[in-house]
């Protein structure tokens, strides 16, 4: 029996993604990488997307609606996939949700540019799950008369409806959304594929298994029986748990001596004589095609990006530094930072000040300043609490989201340029081999290279790993970078340590930048050995995109997206917590306290922190200091400083630090534990939002506080006995 | 390093040790299981033609099949080519 689509309206049982949610027609979207798949899932879903985790993984899944003619189509993203063999968590995800979970159609996404390798992942896909529409992207490299021949030629060959798009241009859209609405709608004629790809050799062996899967109750046009045969006989892992769960234990058996048979027959790999015979037909089916032409072509255009990374002995580095000007100009338009401190070292106090004034963030605070006076100057009557909640409360919350706002816009500007024109991808391979070896792919330098501004960002970045547990090991990694917050309260530190000592200022400046990012690199390899279990392949096998200059659409759509889900996710998150901060900041168990901070929770807290430090042998009256200015740290690095301003009550941070009377190497061990022991507020809140676990977040602090103390006590005991 | 095979006027080599810019035939590929199955996918099975496109000590690129795939040094080692006579493969920009 087979069951018929009908357009009445249904809850979706993706239960594993906890969709529970209606719909008419669900569609998922799977492919190749590279072919477009996130600008289609835009272009189709527009701003509904949802995600949602794999369970027990990190791999995103995800789902946006398209209302149409009444109807409405929920679209389910699948992860890109490079093939079967050897599968990915992501790539194992997208077949395990076709395999088990609900859906009407597939829509397998291809392109124009590499009709060989699109067709490869597409015919994978339709010849074990029948019911697949093919979609072919950037029509708008070969004429519509190329396209029209070429949808007819392969359903006359196969049977599968081909569609042409075109991203970038939206043409062909309406088209794919009238189909799937047809084929959805129309009862008798059920759409169902019959790929028939000649095994040779394999053909007496894939029979012999049919038979035994026929005698089961398995919707034909769903997973195709030759499909799961072949796929057995590859050693598809996926294929061979879901045969497991249906079959009889001695059919089972069966089946894996047929397979035993085939093996000792050819005398050879099953799965490379299958992807070999897909090969063969893929290409004789090119070569009578109208896509001929295209397919015989063999021409590779040369980027720039390829010859500045060829040049010998350093290519990669140029590349690097291109890479890290561009980061830093982003991060100038932002704050005015590093250009302002280098104009005010040169005497030119005046640009350095109009610079910060009207950088990005100059600007905000300009914003917040006058809306705080305004509040103040209306309310003189109202009471003291009201006043600090509004002011120092909810305007320095909104303040805190705002700030981030235009810079994770810029670096995913940044970022998008670089990763939809294909450089990313380029400069990332140089940087592949160093990195390997600390479980790495190349693609951590655009973490490490942001972070060195800003962690929020940076964390966010960490979505163009390589595999989820690359992911979580990049973002339990990446906040050991100093960011310039970090930066102001090195410079502070450097200059109670070392008094009018500017070379050993820059020394040890130098040398904490040296042991942040040398833990945030050894960092991948402690992490997958402690807390992510992944098998990792340092080797690189990789497919490239192809460099063009990047589409402005494109490049909008992924930092706006970046952007509204700062806004919308970790914004709540760090609104409400700075919300939270100010509250044991001005209330103690007195009630309001003001300005007097000693009586604040704060304080107190403060004051239970601080015996964290005691192996530093610090002073116990000053400890509590320490403490509250660790509290204010957590909120935002640069509050460390401000921490220690206000409870020793002296104006010049510097003089403050000096003011806590600690000896140089209490200092510097402490300099270096405050640089590592938490990420902020903000990025705690992003950390969130990428793995979405609380379990992940929790491990985050408390691994970073652990490898902190570890490496200050280490500093501590080793610069003592010097 | 050029590996001659014996009994064939052929010479194969491995694909850390093409040059650029030149094109390439697929002989073999021994790596372990699921490796191998994994370069076959990415179009990389004996009898395809390639391009090197780029090369540096830790990885080389190649076009194959209309795609450019990046494989470190320790894949390339794994797959014997042959090298094909052709004029230059590579168009500039």
């Amino acid at each position: 029996m087979v069951e018929i689509v009908s357009l009445s309206r249904k809850y979706v049982r993706a239960e594993v993604l906890g969709i529970r949610e209606e719909a008419d027609l669900i569609v998922a979207l799977a492919g190749a990488m590279n072919t477009g798949k996130s600008s289609l899932f835009n272009i189709l879903t527009g701003a509904s997307t949802k995600v949602s985790n794999w369970p027990g993984t990190t791999v995103s899944v995800k789902r946006g609606y398209r209302r149409s003619h009444g109807k409405t189509i929920l679209f389910i993203d699948l992860p890109g996939i490079r093939g079967y063999y050897g599968a990915t968590l992501e790539e194992s995800v997208a077949k395990k949700y076709l395999l088990h979970e609900k859906y009407d159609f597939i829509v397998a996404l291809g392109d124009y540019v590499t009709p060989e390798k699109s067709l490869y992942i597409n015919l994978l896909i339709a010849e074990l799950f029948p019911r697949t529409i093919f979609v072919f992207n950037k029509v708008d490299k070969i004429s519509i008369k190329e396209a029209k021949d070429f949808e007819n030629y392969l359903y006359n060959r196969l049977g599968v409806k081909i569609i042409s798009i075109s991203a970038i241009r939206e043409t062909g859209v309406k088209e794919l959304e009238k189909t799937i609405l047809e084929l959805g709608s129309d009862k008798r004629s059920l759409y169902c594929t019959n790929i028939g790809i000649d095994y040779g050799d394999l053909e007496q062996y894939i029979e012999d298994i049919i038979k035994i899967l026929s005698n089961y109750h398995i919707d034909q046009c769903r997973t195709s029986l030759r499909g799961l045969a072949v796929n057995y006989l590859a050693e598809d892992f996926d294929v061979e748990n879901y045969l497991n769960n249906l079959l009889s234990e001695t059919d089972m058996n069966r089946i894996a001596s047929i397979r035993e048979r085939a093996r000792e027959n050819l005398k050879m790999n099953l799965a490379d004589y299958i992807i070999t015979k897909r090969y063969e037909f893929i290409e004789s089916l090119l070569k009578s095609s109208p896509l001929k032409k295209i397919f015989e072509t063999t021409y590779y255009r040369k980027g720039w990006i390829d010859r500045i990374i060829e040049i010998p002995l350093g290519g990669v580095l140029i590349a690097l530094g291109i890479l890290f000007l561009l980061f830093s100009a982003i991060f100038i338009l932002n704050t005015g930072f590093p250009l302002t401190t280098i104009f005010s070292m040169l005497g030119l106090e005046e640009i350095s000040t109009i610079l910060e004034t009207y950088s990005l963030s100059g600007l905000l605070s300009a914003l917040i300043g006058f809306v705080t006076d305004l509040i103040r100057s209306s309310l003189t009557n109202a009471p003291e609490p009201l006043v600090s909640l509004l002011t120092d409360g909810i305007l320095g919350g909104v303040g805190a989201v705002l700030t981030f706002v235009p810079l994770i816009f810029l670096v995913s500007l940044g970022f998008a340029v670089l990763e939809d024109s294909g450089v990313a991808t380029r400069v990332a391979v140089g940087l592949h081999r160093g990195l390997s070896r600390f479980g790495f792919s190349g693609r951590y330098v655009y973490p490490i290279l942001v972070a060195l501004g800003c962690n929020v960002p940076a964390v966010m970045l960490s979505r163009g790993a390589l595999s989820s547990g690359e992911r979580l090991a990049q973002i339990l990694s990446v906040p050991f970078i100093p960011c310039q917050a970090r930066l102001i309260v090195m410079l502070a530190f450097a200059q109670a340590i070392f008094p009018d000592r500017p070379l050993e200022q820059v020394l040890l400046v130098l040398l904490i930048y040296v042991i942040g990012i040398t833990i945030s690199i050894i960092s991948g390899a402690v992490t997958r050995r402690l807390f992510i279990h992944e098998r990792y392949e340092p080797e690189l096998l990789l497919e490239l995109p192809e460099v063009h200059r990047p589409y402005a659409k494109v490049v909008g759509w992924i930092s706006w997206s970046y952007t509204k889900e700062f806004i919308i996710k970790a914004g709540i998150i760090i609104f409400l917590l700075s919300i939270f901060v100010w509250f044991l900041s001005y209330y103690g168990p007195g009630g309001y306290v003001g300005n007097k901070f000693e009586e604040s929770y704060g304080y107190l807290i403060g004051s239970y922190i601080a015996p964290l430090l005691s192996p530093l042998n610090i002073d116990p009256q000053k400890a509590p200091y320490i403490g509250f200015a660790l509290l204010q740290g957590f909120v935002a690095k640069e509050g460390l400083l401000s921490g220690i301003t206000i409870m020793t009550g002296i104006e010049n941070p510097v003089e403050a630090v000096e003011s806590l009377g600690l000896t140089t190497v209490q200092m510097i061990s402490l300099l270096i534990f405050l640089m590592l022991y938490v990420p902020c507020l903000a990025t705690l809140s992003v950390i969130y939002q990428e793995t979405r676990s609380i379990k992940w977040t929790l491990l985050a602090i408390f691994y970073m506080i652990s490898i902190a103390l570890l490496i200050s006590l280490a500093v501590y005991y080793t610069l003592s006995l010097m | 390093m050029i590996e001659k095979i014996i009994g064939e006027d052929k010479i194969y080599l491995t694909l850390d040790q093409a040059q650029i810019n030149r094109k390439y035939r697929v002989v073999s590929v021994s790596a372990g299981r699921g490796l191998t199955e994994r370069i076959y996918e990415m179009g990389l099975l004996p009898n395809t033609d390639i391009i090197i496109i780029s090369r540096s000590g830790g990885h080389v690129i190649v076009l194959v099949k209309g795609v450019s795939v990046a494989l470190s040094r320790g894949i390339a080692k794994k797959i014997f080519v042959e090298e094909l006579r052709t004029t230059e493969a590579v168009r500039s920009p």
